[in-house]
């Protein structure tokens, strides 16, 4: 929240970096979890989606073309339709306790 | 167990380009050693092997590929946070 032409204005972080005349640092964090869960990926996608949107409440978490955001976090599945998939999750430093929250809930869902 | 929205702001705002020699130096003091830092196109990767990690240093951007233990990362956030300008 900032004064700005002497209006009150809610900026997100680029948009303040830009005010105040200062390159932003991003800082992203991306680790990987393999999930054995034959189909395709699209599917093992949606049941992520699902997942999430149990344990989000109040979260607004979209997907498209099987990738699955919540604010920063972003949540990648790959894999061929027969063999175990590759859930990538990544996050910006800002996100940490979101991104690591959804890190470890797909950790334990395949443990 | 849920996570609620947090009401407010999330970790540090950082700037600016990050100082890979002081990098390597606070994760050595945070107790994750032997990396190898080598050069890129567009900038560096310090490659953490004895935590099968991998940092990819631009001037504006840096991405941590690791194996998701929760220790190192924060490790990293912290060393991160000793070489970066921050509000």
């Amino acid at each position: 929240l900032c004064v700005k032409d002497n209006r009150l204005s809610l900026l997100d972080l680029d948009e303040i970096c830009d005010e105040i005349g200062i390159n932003r640092h991003v800082i992203r964090f991306t680790s990987t979890v393999r999930f054995d869960d034959p189909g395709p990926s699209v599917k093992t996608a949606e049941k992520l989606k699902t997942l999430l949107a149990e344990k989000l409440q109040g979260w607004s978490i979209t997907i498209s073309d099987g990738n699955i955001s919540v604010e920063s976090v972003l949540i990648k599945v790959e894999g061929d339709d027969d063999s175990t998939k590759s859930i990538y999750v990544s996050w910006t430093n800002q996100d940490e306790d979101l991104g690591s929250y959804i890190l470890g809930l797909l950790q334990s869902m395949v443990q | 167990l849920t996570l609620e929205p947090a009401a407010g702001a999330g970790a540090a705002l950082h700037w600016s380009a990050l100082d890979v020699p002081a990098l390597v130096a606070a994760l050595a003091r945070e107790g994750v050693g032997e990396a190898r830092v080598e050069a890129g196109a567009d900038g560096c990767i310090v490659h953490l092997p004895r935590h099968d990690t991998l940092v990819h240093v631009e001037r504006h951007a840096t991405h941590v590929f690791c194996e998701g233990r929760a220790d190192v990362r924060q490790a990293l956030r912290r060393a991160l946070a000793a070489c970066l300008p921050h509000i």
